[in-house]
């Protein structure tokens, strides 16, 4: 039987290498009726700069929580995580706001465009929270519409797109920050065959040009752009 | 960072039509409730501040101990105050002495007004600040037969020709006599305790009444203002006035001493409690009244405003977990729906501006003020508006703003409804907008029944079928009138008996206080009347006779008293006794006791002179007739042919007597108005927000709906389901409002001599309206889900 408090040897292991994600010990359950329900059952994981890696598993193994952990959207029962050398298990929310928007870019399954905001002004404003200034703003959302082609796009609001034109305003308003990790949960689920090839040689630029990608996927033709697969079952790493 | 914010919260607002509407409707008649108060107060406190030299204006006030150590305070001075006061008391610049009369009769051409009357020192309009547009103000009252009229009078009689050096004939109490026109003054502003068109010198009084008064300490009547020297102290004035006081023989010697006291001529709109207050002196407790209505209008339309935004926090969440995901810091997020709430308050203030000057007529009407339009456009009333919006904002938009910048990320990025719609908070706010509707409504309907009541209650005489008729002109001459009167309708049988008589029963009379040998203040009201005034009025003669059947000498004047007098004395028997403060007079019947006054109060003594060319006469003010039943327009007709037989001249000025009795309860009709217009408000706030909470019910339970039919609900079932929540919710209100709705009314009441007992049909009532009203309202959209086809509902699962 598991105790709820891990090993206090493992609660600090000295970031003794590069590694831009370090995981060791992570476990996440819910509290139901008498006893615990474990979604993540120890975690142990380490992703270098630059590396593209896709977490895989049946449903329910555990893998949206983890890339909601890795992205500090969720956080651990027990364990400890450095992201960037930093131990990140217990932000403030400020500190945690500050990290999503200089170093972390989300990409939803869903889209998650706000549906009030034309494209451009979708891909302004993680620029806002970043406090760029106008002239600036103006110049990163001008070259980033060019370089994702979608200039004519630009003052349509995100019901006038397809859901292949919405993802594709997702991962440019995730890159635009210049992050250094992208988190995508599902990128290509609501998409077709043709569109989430789109999506996935998108990445696979991107990751070319040093960003590191982590992407939870049921496709083995998506996980086969990556350069590492991350098979979860019944939240342990298989 | 802004404009991405109410770029955001407008657009959303358009797309949000409905929830829009109804936050910036209900707002906005929140806000306009509290303009026209906020104008309404300010119009209040700014009574008495437009004189340029108002901090340096006082009125003089008697102070006379009292039992118990309270002070009868009274603004009634006697005219030979000013005069001392001119030469005693250095620090004073000037003293303006002012008298009024509610009637003269003004004749101009051929046609002749009954206008009421002011007599002021020669300094009124050096002292005051009521502006002559033509004529002098510093010579205008010189003259006695001089006359200063408002600029509304002076188009009334004169139309747009100049008015200065015209002549007026005026007849005050049988004498007319004609006036010069010297001035032309600016109609009096709506926030003046002296109310005039028709201002003529305090001089002429005093050849008006001479012979009728003897112009001493006895005799209080004018309210005395004064102007103090610049470098005067109030503290040293008073102490002069108090020693001053001492030396002098206010009051008389067998009463208690009175002392002078100044008082700040900006506070007197207030003080309603003392003795001869001017006649719009104001409670300040109706300010407070109805500011704390507006207040609670304002809040329910904020609950609505909380209700519904928690309510779309399903919507909204995924909007804060992006902008989270994005880097937004709590303040961030705060600022964005803070922004969104402030876009919907400055559209309801927007509107609020435009209906309240639209509806600043029928407040007016309903307040009995006259509150300019400008006086809503004014830096303050901006400067309010603002904290308003900014107010509202943190109250309405703060809670819903402060839970979803709250929520936690994995939930709102999973776009999780966040279980706030059906939260304790929703509900309990849900509630209380129910509950103070409730109350409201219960209010209204026990104001309703105790003003019906008063108008329907047995008064001791017959109110309907009497009609009294206005007269004027010397004592001798009206009472010769009212037996021409008599003699012209003898044979008219439609009429029962005609009298003539000095009250009106509209509140206002003459009344003389006395205190009694234990030092207690007795108050006897006066209605000379004829012999004939039994019969017209139904009265029965207890003890003793009618002025007929007296026998006492002519050095004595007879007097009929009510029941209440002989009991409040502890008479045994009253014939032969003489009423105290009236010693020319004995007592020679007892009449039934009649209400005569508001039922706001008790019955209180009453003396019932005779009234005869020698003595009373004067006091005469109708002429009374006890009609029949049956041909009322006909019998009218009649005594108007009669009237223009015996008095060509005077206009055949009418009323019945329900309607004077109906008029002194303006007051009370008023207020249940406002109590009425405050509780449709509150219901139809309340409403909008139930309107808008079924709307979202509908679109988060689409999927349920839609579930639920395609296993066999009948749409009458779907219906229930969304009311049963509403139904438990407006009874819980009803179980909250009751108490304190009894309570409140309780206390009402009980501010009436006569009252209705408290029934449980209002109570009743009020619930019964409020759950219809809330099932039809929910109905009105549960139906629109009913319709829906399910298919559409469960496609997106």
């Amino acid at each position: 039987m598991l105790s709820a408090k891990a090993d206090p040897n493992r609660k600090s292991p000295l970031p003794d290498d590069n590694a831009l994600i370090r995981m060791t010990g992570i476990y996440r359950y819910y509290q139901t009726g008498a006893g615990k329900t474990f979604v993540l059952n120890g975690i142990d994981l380490a992703i270098q700069p630059g590396e593209f890696v896709s977490i895989m598993g049946p449903s329910g193994a555990g893998k949206s929580t983890l890339l909601h952990i890795i992205g500090l959207l969720d956080e651990p029962n027990d364990g400890a995580y450095f992201l960037l050398g930093q131990d990140v298990t217990r932000l403030k929310e400020k500190e945690r706001a500050e990290i999503h928007k200089q170093a972390i870019g989300f990409v939803f399954q869903s889209y998650h465009l706000i549906d009030e905001l034309t494209v451009s002004e979708n891909l302004e404003t993680p620029l806002l929270y970043k406090g760029l200034a106008k002239a600036e703003r103006k110049s990163l959302v001008a070259d980033t519409l060019d370089r994702f082609q979608i200039v004519g796009k630009k003052d349509l609001f995100p019901s006038q797109l397809s859901g292949g034109q919405q993802q594709l305003v997702g991962v440019a308003r995730a890159v635009i920050t210049k992050p250094k990790i992208i988190l995508a949960d599902e990128p290509t689920g609501n998409l077709n065959t043709a569109q989430g090839e789109e999506i996935m040689q998108l990445f696979k630029r991107l990751n070319t040009e040093g960003t590191t990608i982590i992407q939870v996927t049921h496709s083995e033709r998506n996980a086969s752009y990556g350069s590492r697969i991350i098979n979860l079952i019944d939240g342990r790493i298989a | 960072m802004l404009k991405n914010y109410f770029l955001v919260a407008i657009r959303t607002l358009r797309r949000e039509r409905l929830y829009a509407a109804i936050n910036v409707f209900g707002l906005s008649l929140g806000l306009t409730v509290c303009l026209l108060v906020f104008a309404y107060v300010k119009h209040e406190l700014s009574y008495d501040r437009f004189h340029e030299m108002s901090d340096r204006l006082h009125r003089i006030n008697y102070l006379t101990p009292g039992k118990g150590g309270e002070v009868h305070r009274s603004a009634g001075t006697a005219f030979v105050l000013a005069p001392i006061l001119r030469e005693q008391v250095p620090e004073i610049e000037a003293v303006v002495a002012t008298a009024d009369i509610p009637e003269a009769i003004v004749r101009s051409r051929t046609e002749s007004f009954r206008e009421p009357l002011l007599f002021a020192d020669s300094q009124f309009f050096s002292v005051f600040t009521f502006p002559l547009a033509e004529g002098n103000a510093g010579t205008a009252l010189q003259d006695p037969n001089s006359v200063v009229l408002s600029e509304r009078l002076a188009a009334k009689y004169f139309g747009g020709e100049p008015a200065l050096g015209r002549q007026l004939s005026i007849e005050v109490r049988g004498k007319t006599e004609p006036y010069t026109v010297t001035g032309v003054c600016t109609n009096v502003p709506g926030n003046s305790s002296f109310e005039f068109d028709l201002v003529v010198p305090l001089r002429k009084l005093y050849s008006l009444y001479a012979g009728t008064f003897e112009f001493g300490w006895n005799l209080t009547w004018p309210s005395t203002c004064v102007l103090l020297r610049p470098d005067a102290s109030v503290t040293t004035v008073n102490a002069k006035l108090a020693a001053l006081a001492d030396g002098l023989p206010i009051n008389a010697a067998d009463q208690p001493k009175a002392l002078l006291g100044l008082q700040p001529l900006s506070e007197i709109h207030f003080d309603y409690g003392v003795d001869n207050a001017p006649a719009n002196a104001g409670n300040p407790r109706y300010s407070a009244i109805l500011a704390a209505i507006a207040i609670l209008v304002l809040v329910l339309a904020c609950i609505n405003f909380t209700t519904l935004a928690v309510g779309r926090s399903q919507t909204r969440t995924k909007e804060t977990g992006i902008r989270k995901v994005l880097g937004a810091r709590p303040s961030q997020l705060l600022g964005r729906f803070l922004s969104e709430a402030a876009v919907l308050c400055t559209l309801a203030t927007v509107a609020a501006f435009m209906l309240a000057e639209l509806t600043l007529p029928a407040f007016n009407e309903l307040s009995g003020k006259r509150i300019e339009r400008g006086s809503l456009l004014d830096l303050t009333t901006f400067a309010g508006a603002m904290i308003l919006i900014i107010l509202t904002s943190l109250l309405a938009g703060g809670y819903p703003a402060l839970v979803l910048a709250r929520t936690r990320l994995r939930d709102t990025v999973r776009g999780r409804a966040i279980l706030l719609t059906g939260g304790a908070l929703t509900r309990s706010l849900i509630v209380l907008q129910f509950g103070l509707s409730i109350a409201l409504i219960v209010s209204t309907l026990v104001m309703a029944n105790q003003l019906r009541y008063m108008q329907t209650v047995p008064i001791g005489f017959d109110r309907e079928h009497l009609l009294l008729v206005k007269l004027a002109g010397p004592g001798a001459e009206k009472l010769r009138m009212v037996e021409l009167l008599r003699n012209d309708l003898a044979a008219n049988p439609d009429i029962v008996a005609i009298s003539a008589a000095g009250r009106s029963f509209d509140g206002r009379g003459m009344a003389n206080s006395d205190y009694l040998p234990d030092s207690t203040l007795f108050t006897a009201y006066f209605n000379p009347a004829d012999q004939y005034f039994v019969q017209t009025m139904g009265l029965s003669i207890i003890e003793g006779t009618n002025f007929t059947g007296s026998t006492l000498p002519d050095s004595l004047e007879p007097l009929l008293v009510n029941e209440t007098l002989v009991r409040e004395l502890g008479w045994n028997s009253a014939l032969g006794r003489a009423v105290p403060g009236l010693n020319g007079g004995r007592v020679i019947g007892v009449v039934n006791d009649f209400n005569y006054q508001s039922l706001v109060d008790p019955i209180a003594p009453l003396v019932i002179p005779f009234a005869n060319a020698e003595s009373w006469g004067g006091d005469v003010r109708y002429a009374y007739f006890r009609l029949k039943n049956e041909h009322l327009g006909r019998t009218v007709d009649a005594i108007h042919g009669a009237w223009r037989r015996v008095t060509p001249q005077l206009p055949f000025d009418y009323q019945f007597m329900d309607e004077h009795i109906d008029a002194q309860y303006r007051f009370e009709q008023r207020w249940s108005k406002v109590v009425a217009y405050a509780s449709g408000m509150a219901i139809l706030v309340a409403c909008f927000g139930a309107f808008g909470l079924t709307a979202l019910a509908v679109a988060r339970r689409r999927k349920e709906i839609g579930v639920r039919k395609v296993l066999g609900a009948s749409g009458s079932q779907i219906v229930r389901l969304l009311n049963r929540e509403f139904v438990w919710l407006v009874i819980a209100g009803n179980l909250l409002a009751w108490p304190a709705a009894y309570f409140v009314a309780q206390k009402w009441l009980e501010g009436f001599a006569y009252r209705t007992s408290l029934s449980v049909w209002p109570f009743l009532l009020a619930a019964a309206a409020t759950l219809v009203i809330v099932i039809l309202t929910v109905s009105a959209q549960a139906v629109r889900a009913v319709l829906a086809n399910p298919v559409e509902s469960l496609r997106y699962e």
